[in-house]
């Protein structure tokens, strides 16, 4: 069983329009959907704006684990172990 | 007079009359709101948010501030076809579940799901017979990658019989509240599908009922317009007869007389633009056999102006569009003569004309 630890989590400015008191932190979690849960604790509706209602990464959502960006995971099978930072923001698009 | 105006960049209230009128207020500045309802039975407003990237989102105002609630989800493991995971991409339609029970909504979403709360909102849940429909394997997008439900009609008489439009499947009607499912679609055509005469398959641009009559319903098809005298048991073109009608998406009936409607004709699936670049409403009086143009004080050309489905909205004598080229009009007698209120909006996707909120 992972055990959950500390992650850098940073967030785009988009996000804390939407979340005011969103800030740059350090949340906990073994896997992707824990860290979420984390967050979501402090910031209800948050993990709607990045899962999908099958607990995906939206389409259109970038979460970097360390740099390297997701695509269309599934949020629990997303382990944290050995992770430092996770970068979320959203696909960049005019209009 | 207010109109609610949910646009590619935010919620417009606009309020006035005669020659003076003015946007009050500007709500989810730079969101897409795919949906905006006044739902008179508890005094509420209503917006659906299409935030692209974050997903589709449902606000609620009642009093002072907004709300945002959690926005119906399909359940864990719905998929649309084998491997393809259903989740809401957008909120298509808000309404009233009765007006003996206030705190019942619907909501209709692309992927085509139902979604009902009986809680004023603070929880929905999927609609599992209609999702589940022996028909839905035969159901396709219409303007999005998969079927969308964006009409949603209570019968004044009793709550648990429903009418629902959806693009593309049809006229679908429940008679005790949704637990069973029956298409409607006798009499439509449906030129584009390999079977024309399919029960299943059609493309309803919008379902519009009337107080005048519950029995009354008329749509603007992908394929016509069509009025049914019988609860959408039988429905009969009524666009034929006149060059002025055809294509297009909004439709409104009369609130006191079941045979009168409005339409804003389009050319069709080759260009989507006002018919021949002139801008119009068509009425007719007659319960289609006769349409009348209208268009006393709209441009006659170089409009390349659509009204989508939710963008055309009557309340007693006045009604009221809004374009995807960001033009509002105005009329306060039933479409003789309008007025241009502004020009310079952002596409709309639906509008609601009302006496006043609250």
């Amino acid at each position: 069983m992972e055990t959950a630890q500390q992650v850098e989590v940073l967030f785009t400015d988009s996000l804390r329009l939407r979340f005011p008191a969103l800030k740059d932190g350090r949340y906990s979690g073994a896997n992707l959907l824990e860290l979420l849960n984390a967050i979501e604790r402090e910031h209800p509706r948050f993990i709607s704006y990045i899962l999908d209602d099958q607990q995906a990464v939206r389409k259109h959502v970038a979460v970097a684990i360390d740099g390297n960006v997701l695509r269309r995971s599934v949020a629990s099978d997303v382990s944290l172990k050995g992770v430092s930072t996770v970068h979320i923001w959203q696909a960049l698009s005019g209009g | 007079m207010t109109i609610l105006l949910g646009t590619r960049k935010g919620l417009l209230t606009i309020e006035g009359q005669d020659n003076q009128w003015a946007i009050t207020d500007h709500a989810f500045k730079g969101s897409p709101v795919s949906y905006a309802w006044y739902d008179d039975r508890t005094e509420t407003l209503w917006a659906a948010l299409a935030e692209g990237h974050w997903g589709a989102k449902l606000h609620r105002k009642r009093g002072g501030n907004w709300e945002e609630l959690t926005s119906p989800a399909f359940p864990e493991g719905t998929e649309i076809r084998p491997e393809k995971p259903a989740s809401v991409d957008y909120i298509w339609a808000i309404g009233s579940g009765g007006n003996d029970r206030p705190e019942t909504l619907h909501i209709g979403t692309v992927p085509g799901g139902l979604f009902t709360s009986t809680d004023d909102g603070q929880t929905f849940e999927l609609n599992e017979a209609l999702w589940n429909h022996e028909s839905r394997d035969k159901w396709f997008g219409g303007g999005f990658d998969e079927a969308g439900i964006h009409s949603i009609i209570v019968d004044p008489r009793d709550s648990d019989h429903i009418f629902l439009g959806i693009s593309c499947a049809g006229i679908f009607e429940s008679t005790d509240a949704g637990a069973s499912w029956h298409p409607r679609n006798k009499g439509l055509d449906a030129s584009f599908l390999q079977d024309p005469n399919a029960e299943v398959g059609h493309d309803p641009h919008l379902l519009a009922g009337t107080p005048a009559d519950p029995k009354t319903f008329w749509q603007q098809n992908h394929d016509g317009i069509y009025v049914s005298r019988d609860s959408c048991k039988t429905w009969r073109r009524v666009d034929k007869s006149s060059p002025y009608v055809d294509f297009g998406f909004a439709i409104v009936a009369d609130n006191r007389d079941p045979g009168e409607a409005w339409v804003v004709p389009a050319t069709g699936d080759d260009c989507r633009m006002a018919k021949d670049g002139a801008l119009y409403v068509a009425r007719t009086k007659d319960s289609g056999l006769n349409w009348t143009k209208q268009n006393e004080g709209l441009p006659q050309s170089d409009c390349y102006d659509l009204v989508y489905r939710h963008g055309l909205d009557k309340h007693d004598d006045y009604l009221a569009f809004a374009t995807t080229t960001g033009n509002l009009y105005v009329s306060a007698d039933k479409g003789n003569r309008w007025q241009r209120l502004f020009s310079t909006l952002p596409p709309a996707y639906s509008i609601q004309v009302l006496e006043t909120i609250g």
